[in-house]
């Protein structure tokens, strides 16, 4: 097979993706094209991105689901805000044998967040004409899904009980086929105490994403090994206020939480929340007493449009209290530096970001990685947590965290 | 108000709303004439609604394909808002606006209602995904009021499959259901997409108000940049093109906007509604401070305050003048 490039016109990679659903080793060649950064997917549009992910993403149901493919799923799951590439996350699923309870989860989010979004969408081939003769929606995927685990998705079944009832939020076709996986699991099954799926009802563990086999319930997705780069950062920034800081300069001292963002970004379960919830950090932070401890900041993927006045507007209609140590940054020059220091999982299209995932890092007081949530949504108290690991207090012993490495 | 006055009024509204009621009773007892004769040209045919919907007069009229356009259209007009809130009201539009052997005029308004119903979001959650497969069908209508209003409405979602169409047929690789430039300006509306070369495109070869549109959707592209600001000043362009250029440049680039914008605002061959533009952009947005600390600036603003030929742009410098934080 012929190696794919920029160039590769996209109905190119369709088929690619469709050639290698049917390989015996198809799945791992399909997972390797998961990483948004990847060179092929650079000046295509958002919506070829998200075409091409979603088609990728329910290929793994025919090959089944690599563990390297499972943050990327759950991500989609649970950020995805457009029908195609939520679908394609929830056929995908069904290649996994046994679901944790995080996954569940993310499905139960899913049907959330497109309550209102959902759209008729089709896998029959890549790209289909309209009409489509295998038509379906986001949200029948979803739920079929849930209805494909069967007994293994049993903690999701009191939340679909209680959005089954909800007619003024899913139409018709999908109310029945909420009715069909609840009659099909038949009566007490999911009477179960805190399950994951009950996100943001009872369970306290809102944000955990369990992608292991056990049932713990809020595991976070960190990489809690110092990345140390001898190379000193050349890149230049400038913040809200239009005043110029060297990288190297401004994350030496004192550690840092870094959120990464863009103001065009249109996903509300990516950028926007992301600062929202640094602000929220940024609050947990001060009441802690903690609030010159750690330096709160937040760099654009899109340093040509997002200019100091845009920034400072962004974080300020979020909650962000700017400061010394509370800064919004653009890099002025050395973005390419920082896009490899940081692996930054963001491509491009013509004129501005075309994906991203979500990314929040701490840094050392040495301006190394410490720690990193990428790709799932993150909680502030999972990072309130791991800060307190990280850099304990004076008299404390240090800890690592016990997380598993980032995607 | 004097009580007098108030009454008056008050005598007025309420002559007004009886008016209004009499003329809905009017209304009614006429619809349910029509939907009577409506239920007997169905009977006699063995055609049929379901359920107790044949007692439902405006559904009756609504959905007779037999009779003219406009008691079906008055029905929608008239009644529209409240029968919204009906599931099955939503479902008749939606089956009208799909019929293609139904009268173009009332499946245009029936299109109408369903968008007044849809512009209650929550409302309408349950009616969503059928309403946009709906849209989707009409962007191939031969209609082509019908297949403009959906691509115009699925366009301003940034529908995917939309898109794609108007992108295949800008390509020439399809056709397109609406003409070139409108689906320039349709896709604009998703920043995210490859448009700048489309917004060039229509630059060159549209009108006046359409170069304008191509100019203020060219501010969300970084690389436009030295495009608007040619367009700016270049003083064979029309007042309104260059004035939006100007916009959208100071949207994306500020200090280049500045240093543009004074240059402009200095030159007496200039256009003076535009010199009034850049002044006026100069004196109340972005880096006031920083413009009036430039004293080269400053001291050609009082030559252009006492320049006789052009008193606008010398009356807006006096302002800008007298507005100087040192005085």
């Amino acid at each position: 097979m012929t190696a794919l490039k920029r160039s590769t016109p996209e109905t190119d990679v369709g088929a690619r993706i469709d050639a290698l659903r049917h390989l015996a080793r198809g799945r791992d060649q399909l997972a390797a094209l998961l990483p948004e950064n990847l060179p092929i997917y650079e000046g295509r549009s958002a919506a070829q991105m998200g075409r091409l992910r979603g088609y990728l993403l329910a290929a793994f149901a025919d090959t089944g689901l690599p563990d390297a493919a499972l943050p990327y799923v759950v991500e989609s799951l649970e950020t995805g805000h457009v029908a195609y590439e939520v679908a394609g996350a929830a056929i995908g699923l069904r290649g996994l044998k046994t679901p944790a309870a995080g996954v569940v989860a993310a499905l139960v989010r899913a049907i959330d967040n497109l309550s209102g979004a959902d759209a008729t969408v089709s896998f029959q081939s890549y790209n289909p004409a309209w009409p489509y003769a295998q038509p379906t929606t986001a949200l029948t995927e979803v739920v079929r899904t849930i209805g494909h685990f069967g007994v293994q998705a049993q903690a999701a079944l009191p939340r679909l009980e209680v959005l089954a009832q909800q007619r003024e939020r899913f139409s018709s076709s999908v109310l029945e086929e909420m009715r069909r996986v609840l009659d099909r699991a038949g009566p007490g099954d999911g009477e179960h105490a805190c399950d994951a799926a009950c996100a943001g009802e009872s369970c306290g563990c809102e944000s955990a994403v369990d992608l292991g086999s056990d049932d713990s319930c809020c595991a976070e997705m960190a990489s809690a090994e110092p990345v140390e780069d001898p190379t000193p950062m050349r890149a230049m920034l400038e913040d809200q206020d239009g005043r110029p800081e060297r990288f190297e300069e401004f994350f030496r001292g004192k550690p840092s939480i870094v959120a990464f963002f863009y103001t065009r970004c249109d996903n509300p379960y990516k950028c926007s929340l992301t600062i929202t919830k640094l602000a929220a950090l940024q609050a947990s932070l001060e009441e802690q007493g903690l609030a010159g401890a750690l330096k709160v900041t937040a760099i654009t993927y899109d340093p040509e449009f997002d200019l100091p006045h845009r920034l400072r507007l962004y974080g300020s209609d979020r909650g962000v209290q700017f400061g010394k140590d509370a800064r919004f940054f653009r890099v002025t020059s050395g973005f390419q530096e920082i896009r490899q220091r940081f692996h930054l999982g963001v491509n491009y299209g013509a004129s501005t970001v075309n994906r991203h995932q979500t990314e929040v890092y701490l840094l050392n007081e040495h301006g190394e990685i410490s720690a990193s949530f990428t790709r799932m949504r993150w909680e502030v108290e999972a990072v309130l947590s791991a800060l307190e690991h990280l850099f304990p207090k004076p008299g404390q012993a240090q800890e690592r965290a016990h997380c598993p490495p980032a995607p | 108000m004097s009580e007098q006055a108030a009454q008056r009024l008050e005598e007025e509204l309420r002559r007004e709303l009886r008016e209004a009621q009499a003329a809905h009773s009017q209304y009614l007892s006429e619809l349910e004439a029509t939907a009577e004769a409506s239920r007997a040209a169905r009977s006699s045919m063995e055609e049929g609604l379901p359920g107790d919907l044949d007692d439902d007069p405006a559904m009756t009229v609504l959905t007779d394909t037999s009779l003219p356009d406009e008691p079906r259209i008055q029905v929608l007009h008239q009644l529209g808002p409240s029968l919204s809130r009906r599931d099955e009201f939503i479902e008749a539009l939606l089956a009208i606006v799909k019929d293609r052997s139904d009268s173009p005029a009332v499946r245009e308004a029936a299109l109408q209602a369903l968008g007044s119903a849809a512009f209650q979001v929550l409302r309408f959650r349950p009616h969503q995904p059928a309403y946009d497969d709906a849209l989707h069908d009409l962007v191939a209508d031969p209609v082509p009021a019908l297949r403009e209003a959906a691509v115009g409405i699925l366009a301003q979602q940034h529908d995917p499959v939309v898109q794609e169409t108007l992108i295949q047929g800008l390509r020439g690789e399809g056709s397109l259901p609406v003409e070139r430039e409108r689906a320039i300006l349709l896709l604009a509306e998703d920043d995210h997409l490859d448009n700048l070369p489309w917004l060039r495109e229509l630059y060159r070869s549209g009108s006046e108000s359409v170069r304008e549109q191509s100019v203020r959707f060219m501010g969300s592209y970084p690389d436009a940049r030295s495009t608007l600001e040619g367009i700016l000043r270049d003083k064979n362009e029309s007042t309104s093109v260059r004035q939006q250029s100007g916009a959208s440049l100071r949207h994306l680039a500020p200090d280049r906007f500045e240093a543009v914008a004074k240059e402009i605002s200095t030159d007496t061959t200039d256009d003076p509604e535009v010199r009034t533009a850049c002044l006026t952009a100069l004196q109340h947005l972005g880096d006031t401070a920083r413009v009036y600390a430039d004293t080269e600036f400053v001291h050609r603003m009082q030559d252009v305050s006492g320049d006789e030929s052009a008193p606008q742009v010398a009356q807006v410098a006096r302002e800008l003048l007298e507005r100087r934080p040192d005085l």
